[in-house]
């Protein structure tokens, strides 16, 4: 592959990132939309000039009047959110694999597309039931925290604040380095198409080496998630300004927070998946199409030299050694 | 409390939902007065002199008290007894109090309160002890010791002034119902043995102490000694002067009280002063909390309380008032009312949230100055009177400081404490009970709650928007005035209500307050037909379902933008309204000022003509925010 088609085969996988990030944006506004269905009947007959009209007695009334009927609507929109996280995972599935095919474009450049469907249908699930795995946890850890801090209250002692902070601070840790184990290793899934074990030890290597980077930069990435989200809610009472103007600015500064986050998002998957060393990929693993020398770079690529070479680098051919397994199931090997 | 779960859950959605657009025709609400109020009433003379010497043991939580209670027969006739009120008894396993629903506090929770009097004599009995012949128990009550008799050897005559010696022990409970201790924090009310009082017609009004109600009582004076452990910070009832004369580690006061229905104090270690001239009040503020916020929104509220109030409902007359927020520890100690000596409450994080807990709770019990303190209606038989007015003073009172964000501003959200007291009286609300009754026959606090303190303000808040607000502000005003240093009644209450809002009303006022509530005023149907030369005549259908007639308004939308406003005087249950346009009918809004807020249900105050039932409008504006709150709430939901 020369460096040209290393460059076109970069754009078509960056343009496949912002696809896959503009899906995962309209999975959340249609999941939203779909959420709050319920709700939109028991508002008609309202203006919002009538409902919105400071010191909220009309709107109190509605929540008054409806009450059996908006706790329903809410319950109903909890579980379309819970049970939509399945879609946003898959839609994250394939932000996954793009970015890590931006972090290193020429690596799956011959990958068989009729090996692609296997795959992903094998590893699909895989990675949906370790993002389950990864908000089960992160639950764990609140109510853990949660449950300390009542038990704390109940002793009546001095430390009980430093305590509680630390264990606070102590889950926080616990989560976000599982969670960028837990990341790694489904961009090797997803991305490098490892078999799950593989996909492990390859996690566990640039874990290893880059931990420190890597945690930190995750945390970056949950703060400006958080701080999105929490720009958004203050943001949101400025949607019922009476200047049109006010609620257009409002609603772009939401989307834009939103869409900016997640090329946030996008940015760390590439960056993380630099940091997956394609050398210490098992060459058993490799698919005869991938393995073709004539696409594999001569230069063996460290895991510190890979984990600072930025897509760009991957573009101007800084290809991995050996190539990449298209698919982690035992079919992939026979083909 | 099985809804709060919901509500708690809700609270955001609320808090999005209550609206930013700035309604100036609401944003303030002056307390207005006519130009002639009648002056207030003087405080009368005492009926009762408590002179007191107490010792506060700050281990055991005890006080042992000993002096004189110099009592005169005010009524018309002689009197063969005597009642006394030892509500601390209250805090006893089997007493009314607990047997009945909880209170406001939930019941007693830790040790137990007892007051036991242990002499009870008087000279003009040869200084026999009284308390031998004094019944075992409340009257009519085995269980209860709340409310004891004392039969005396001979009557006393009309006029005729009794010297009591008394010695007393008090033990004091963990805080319950804003009364003992929490640690080293001690706040005494209802600590003491209390004459009941003697009304003119001979009759005793003795009541044991029930969860939902306590006060009516004398204007009595106290001059009460205090002697407490030296680091302990103290607050009273009226003025209070350091004494000499203690004991090694320990310190005197004393606090004087005139012409007052009660008297209360505090003392804990844990208390600091500060001291301001409001006006013509030195006040005292007791704090244990570092709480600069709700400090300042207290000293805010008691400054701007004072002087609205005062011009109100006639200037407070006590030379000192004395406002304690207790320790968190102690936060159930918070929210309680005593002349001249006040308990609040609130917490940091809602005064920076733009929540007005601090203001609500301060004002409210500082209306309580006026509402039994020196109004001093008898709350057992009437609460409406005591805590329903003084809830009345506390929303006008927020809503003429904060306008429509007088519950709650936050990030330029607005919450009304009218629509918050609406929203709370109706919410939950299934059998509708009277207003006007005595605080034991509501079946449970929450009710009670509604009624009293939600129900009571919305009915006058209902008549200040369809009568003239002028004219309930002037009418609640001379009620205060002329009612200072008495003991009115429901029926005092209406005829200076109606002398302002006409003597006509007088009906509607009982069907009011006397009645159970139920109102709810719907549009019915609208029928429309072409005339002959252009336009169309319609005929509009409104029901109105309970009482009592209130006039209302009706506007009609029609096609085109215009706007045809009509009135009716609400007497008839069924109204039928005619009335001729010259575009179709777009939509109909009953009420569309917000001024019946009695009406339970506002959901059927909507009509389109064309479906007969709800029109097909829809706050988009409204479900933007619901929607991208979902959105976020997806996207935040993976950090």
């Amino acid at each position: 592959m020369t460096p040209s088609d290393v460059s076109i085969l970069a754009r078509r996988r960056l343009a496949q990132l912002l696809l896959g990030v503009v899906a995962l944006w309209l999975t959340h506004r249609g999941l939203a939309a779909f959420a709050v269905a319920e709700v939109r009947p028991l508002a008609r007959g309202y203006s919002d000039a009538e409902l919105l009209s400071a010191g909220g007695d009309l709107v109190l009334e509605l929540v008054r009047t409806h009450e059996q009927e908006l706790q329903a609507a809410l319950v109903s929109a909890g579980v379309v959110l819970a049970v939509g996280r399945l879609l946003v995972w898959t839609v994250a599935f394939f932000v996954d694999r793009a970015a890590f095919e931006l972090a290193w474009p020429s690596a799956l450049g011959g990958a068989s597309r009729e090996q692609r469907p296997l795959h992903t249908a094998l590893s699909l699930p895989l990675v949906v039931v370790s993002s389950l795995g990864s908000v089960a946890l992160a639950t764990c850890l609140l109510l853990g925290v949660v449950r300390a801090g009542r038990w704390l209250r109940h002793q009546d002692s001095s430390h009980a604040g430093w305590a509680l902070g630390t264990l606070a601070v102590l889950s926080v840790v616990a989560w976000v380095l599982s969670e960028v184990w837990l990341e790694l290793w489904r961009l090797a899934v997803s991305g490098a198409r490892r078999r799950p074990i593989a996909a492990a030890r390859s996690a566990a290597r640039a874990f290893r080496n880059a931990w420190g980077r890597l945690s930190c930069t995750r945390a970056l990435l949950a703060l400006s998630t958080l701080g999105v989200t929490a720009g958004g809610v203050l943001l949101l009472p400025a949607l019922t300004q009476e200047a049109s103007e006010g609620r257009v600015w409002a609603t772009v500064a939401i989307e834009l927070g939103l869409l900016g986050a997640l090329c946030l998002r996008a940015a760390w998957l590439c960056w993380a998946s630099g940091h997956l060393s394609p050398a210490e990929f098992s060459p058993a693993e490799a698919s005869p199409a991938e393995a073709s020398p004539a696409e594999a770079s001569p230069a063996e690529a460290s895991p510190a030299e890979v984990s600072s070479a930025s897509s760009a680098d991957a573009a101007k051919g800084a290809a991995p050694d050996e190539p990449l397994d298209p698919s982690p199931d035992p079919d992939a090997s026979r083909a | 409390m099985r809804r709060l779960p919901f509500l708690v859950r809700l609270a955001p959605l609320l808090f999005c939902l209550a609206g930013c657009r700035a309604d100036e025709s609401r944003e303030s609400m002056p307390i207005l007065l006519c130009a002639e109020l009648p002056a207030p009433q003087p405080l009368p003379k005492a009926t009762a002199h408590y002179a007191l010497s107490v010792r506060l043991d700050a281990e055991r939580h005890e006080v042992h008290g000993r002096g004189t209670i110099t009592w005169t027969n005010r009524s018309d006739r002689p009197t063969s007894e005597l009642y006394l009120h030892l509500y601390l008894n209250a805090f006893q396993k089997g007493s009314r109090f607990l047997r009945g629903p909880a209170g406001r506090s939930g019941g007693l929770v830790g040790r137990e309160g007892r007051i036991a009097v242990e002499r009870l004599t008087s000279p003009t009995f040869g200084g026999i002890d009284l308390w031998r012949g004094a019944d075992a128990h409340s009257a009519g009550d085995a269980a209860d010791r709340t409310d004891i008799r004392v039969p005396l050897p001979r009557p006393v005559a009309v006029g005729e002034t009794l010297e009591l010696g008394v010695e007393f022990v008090s033990v004091l409970p963990q805080i319950v119902e804003r009364t003992g201790y929490a640690g080293d924090f001690h706040l005494l009310g209802q600590w003491f043995p209390k004459l009941a009082r003697l009304e003119p017609d001979g009759r005793w009004a003795h009541f044991p102490f029930h969860a939902f109600a306590e006060f009516y009582a004398d204007f009595d004076d106290y001059e009460i000694v205090l002697d407490v452990p030296a680091r302990h910070t103290v607050g009273a009832s009226g003025t209070l002067t350091k004494l000499g004369g203690a004991e090694p580690g320990r310190q005197r006061y004393l606090a004087q009280a005139a012409s007052v229905i009660d008297f209360a104090w505090t003392a804990s270690p844990e208390l600091e002063r500060g001291t301001r001239r409001l006006g013509g009040t030195t006040v005292h503020l007791l704090w244990a909390e570092d709480e600069p916020r709700v400090r300042e929104a207290t000293w805010q509220t008691l400054d701007a309380g004072l002087r609205e109030l005062g011009r109100w409902l006639g200037e407070y007359p006590y030379p000192e008032l004395t406002v304690v927020i207790p320790p968190a520890d102690a936060a159930r100690a918070g929210g309680m009312e005593y002349p001249s000596f006040i308990t609040t409450g609130g917490g940091e994080m809602a005064e920076r949230l733009g929540i007005r807990a601090a203001p609500l709770l301060v004002i409210h019990e500082l209306a309580h100055q006026w509402f039994q303190s020196l109004v001093a209606t008898n709350e057992v038989l009437f609460p409406m009177l005591d805590e329903g007015l003084a809830s009345y003073a506390e929303w006008r009172f927020l809503e003429s400081q904060y306008g429509t964000a007088s519950l709650a501003s936050l990030l330029g959200l607005r919450l009304s404490r009218t629509a918050g007291g609406r929203f709370a009286t109706f919410y939950g609300r299934t059998d509708p009970v009277r207003v006007n009754q005595p605080a034991e026959d509501f079946p449970s606090f929450s009710a009670l709650a509604r009624e009293i303190y939600g129900r009571t303000p919305l009915i006058l808040e209902t008549l200040a928007r369809t009568h003239g607000r002028e004219r309930v502000d002037s009418a609640i005003a001379a009620y205060a005035r002329r009612g200072r240093g008495a003991h009115p009644t429901p029926a005092d209450f209406y005829a200076t209500l109606a002398e302002y809002l006409g003597d006509d009303e007088l009906p509607t006022l009982r069907e009011l307050f006397d009645e159970p509530g139920h109102f709810n005023l719907r549009l019915d149907s609208l029928s429309t037909r072409a005339r002959a030369g252009g336009g169309f005549e319609s005929s509009l259908v409104v029901l109105r379902e309970g009482g009592p007639a209130l006039p209302y308004q009706v506007a009609i939308e029609l096609e085109g933008g215009q706007r045809i406003e009509l009135d009716a005087d609400g007497k008839s249950a069924r109204d039928t309204l005619v009335f001729a346009h010259a575009q179709p009918v777009a939509r109909v809004v009953l009420d569309p000022a917000e001024r019946l807020l009695l009406d339970e249900d506002p959901a059927d105050d909507r009509l389109d003509p064309k479906t007969r039932a709800l029109p097909d409008t829809l706050p988009e504006a409204l479900l933007s925010v619901v929607t991208r709150g979902a959105e976020l709430a997806s996207f935040g939901l993976s950090p």
